[in-house]
């Protein structure tokens, strides 16, 4: 397929991302049909019957731990990402101290304890 | 000095053939001296390095050494590091100083390393060429108007041109091995779960991995030790045992069964490289190995399938860049969404943000079941591959990259061009299993490498094989010519 600049448009606004020319001398849609040309390759593939995989600590291969939690995966339903369930829990507790000051000090614009943005709320 | 490997600098140290602090200089020196033609580093530590050698020097001094102590690494800079700039390669992070270590920083800081620098990369380790870093493409020091590879190409170069004997990288899809071959030095990509990617900044969760880069096997099983271990604050880390990995470098290879892909012999690979490989093979073969021709067929489909999970996870990891709570942020927004979009758009590269974009559109609603869906299926039968072949044999060999190192600027008009340089690589990740490149010959002077790959957890066996084969060949030992003139 080719993109259309409005469907580059919308990708783009959903990355909240401006399209601007590259420094390759392609324009973006160039680029994405292309890329897009090579990813269509698994289009035909047949997969029936084969469970998506969605990390490989979902192998079955992998060591007792990791089989043990992948157990609890739910069955995958008719047509949906089977969960990721394989990565462990822990209890909900508090473990990290608090930060506030020493991770607003990273922040390029804070105050009073707070992150500043543009108003977002009109007067 | 600065040319012994690890191994021997751990041994010069504990033996008081040499302080740290003598041999973290001449680093130092070398890299001044070096840098600016090769640009390898973006980050000096000079001044932290010569205390961190001074205090190892006193723990050698006491008898309180561990293996690693007083020697000097370099870490890509995608590692966090406190109170150290931590950029990724990108201007999006050019002014962040993570409040915290990675938990492989922190793992390497209790063994007592000494950290000389953060090695070049490219943006968020997005590329095979690292053309892609905000701080400039590195060179490699073979030949200054080739790549070094990527992404992790600073640490490569630098250790090819021993400009520090042992540095570490990430493998989302190749950035250890294949840089590793292009520089001749040998590199590790471990198991998914092995190394914690606590304090890694992430690109594609489920395929990320750090791991060792030295001269040799030996140094990289060295590395890994201190490197591997369960990690509560990385939920994909895996607790099972840590081999002795060392110990482990002299079991023999006699009755090995090898398997060799036919799909990494086809079309596209460069004559010389598969000489160099069917040379390998028979040295393995002296030492006891048995070969088998295997097949992995779906190996052409690794690319596509890499390129739609690895942007869609890229695309999710980035979003959190917005221009508020850390990293860039564009000068006079007009509001909220424009103080987004400007800072992304002004502080993101080319190939990050076409990863981004092609991430947002195969997870978008009516491509999702389409691209990503089907991408995970077959991301499975590729794995699948794998543990059908490993019923066979024992390991698995091939070459690293179809081709040596080609020149600046050679492939940066054609993304696609520069992804399939990952072809033998990226079904490693996408099946999590573990990697390794070693140096194999040299292609018009530029080096190449072989590709081991292991099941699941089974490092100590392709570090074992690696270590035998550079036991009986000498092609880790090959320095860049600029290597000899310090």
């Amino acid at each position: 397929m080719v993109f259309s600049q409005k469907a580059i448009n919308q990708i783009a606004h959903l990355a909240r991302l401006e399209i601007k020319n590259t420094s390759n001398g392609h324009s973006i849609q160039d680029d994405l049909t292309r890329i897009v040309a090579m990813i269509d390759q698994i289009q035909g593939i047949n997969t029936q019957g084969i469970e998506p995989m969605s990390h490989p600590l979902e192998d079955n291969s992998l060591p007792s731990e990791v089989g043990e939690n992948s157990e609890t995966n739910t069955p995958s339903g008719s047509n949906t990402q089977k969960e990721i369930t394989a990565q462990r829990t822990r209890p909900d507790l508090v473990t990290e101290p608090n930060q506030r000051d020493t991770l607003l000090t990273l922040a390029p614009l804070a105050e009073a304890g707070l992150y500043l943005v543009p108003q977002v709320i009109e007067e | 000095m600065v040319t012994k490997t690890l191994a021997e600098l751990s041994l010069g140290l504990k033996q008081k053939t040499f302080s740290s602090v003598e041999i973290t200089k001449a680093y130092l020196e070398r890299i001044q001296k070096f840098n600016s033609k090769l640009n390898t580093f973006i980050t000096v530590c000079a001044e932290t390095a010569l205390e961190e050698a001074r205090l190892a020097d006193k723990h050698l001094q006491t008898g309180q050494a561990e293996p690693l102590t007083g020697i000097p690494l370099a870490y890509k800079d995608i590692f966090c590091t406190q109170g150290i700039k931590t950029s990724c390669g990108s201007k999006m992070l050019d002014n962040f100083i993570a409040p915290y270590d990675a938990t492989v920083a922190e793992k390497f800081k209790t063994a007592g390393v000494v950290l000389v620098g953060k090695t070049n990369m490219d943006e968020f380790a997005m590329g095979s060429s690292n053309e892609n870093s905000y701080y400039g493409p590195v060179k490699n020091p073979w030949d200054l108007n080739v790549v070094p590879g990527g992404s992790s190409g600073g640490s490569t170069a630098a250790v090819a041109a021993r400009l520090i004997a042992g540095a570490i990288g990430t493998d989302t899809g190749g950035s250890i091995r294949q840089p590793a071959a292009l520089c001749g030095v040998t590199g590790l990509k471990p198991t998914y779960g092995r190394v914690s990617r606590y304090g890694m900044v992430a690109f594609a969760s489920s395929l990320d991995q750090g791991g060792p880069i030295a001269q040799t096997a030996e140094d990289c099983a060295l590395l890994l030790q201190s490197m591997a271990g369960f990690d509560t604050k990385d939920s994909t880390s895996v607790n099972t045992p840590v081999p002795n990995y060392s110990g482990l470098l002299n079991t023999s290879i006699k009755g090995l069964k090898i398997g060799l892909p036919k799909e990494f012999f086809g079309e596209g690979l460069n004559p010389t490289i598969e000489g160099h490989v069917q040379n390998a093979i028979k040295e393995l073969e002296k030492l006891g190995a048995v070969f088998k021709e295997i097949t992995l067929p779906n190996t052409g489909l690794s690319i596509p399938v890499y390129y739609v999970i690895a942007p869609a996870e890229c695309s999710s990891n980035l979003s959190r860049y917005d221009g508020v709570r850390f990293g860039y942020r564009a000068k006079d927004p007009k509001n909220l969404e424009d103080l987004y979009k400007q800072s992304r758009t002004e502080a993101f590269g080319d190939e990050v943000k076409r990863r981004i974009l092609i991430g947002t559109y195969v997870l978008s609603s009516g491509y999702y079941d389409a691209y990503y869906l089907q991408a995970q299926k077959v991301r499975k039968l590729i794995s699948n591959d794998y543990q059908k072949a490993f019923k066979e044999v024992d390991i698995i060999l091939g070459p690293t990259t179809p081709t040596p190192a080609f020149n600046l600027g050679a492939k940066t008009a054609d993304p696609v061009s520069m992804y399939l340089c990952d072809i033998y690589t990226v079904s490693v990740n996408l099946a999590g299993l573990p990697g390794l490149s070693m140096p194999a010959g040299f292609v018009n002077n530029l080096p190449i490498g072989v590709q081991l790959i292991g099941n699941y957890f089974e490092e100590a066996r392709i570090l074992n094989v690696a270590h035998q084969f550079q036991k009986v060949t000498d092609w880790h030992k090959k320095m860049p010519p600029l290597g000899n003139t310090l």
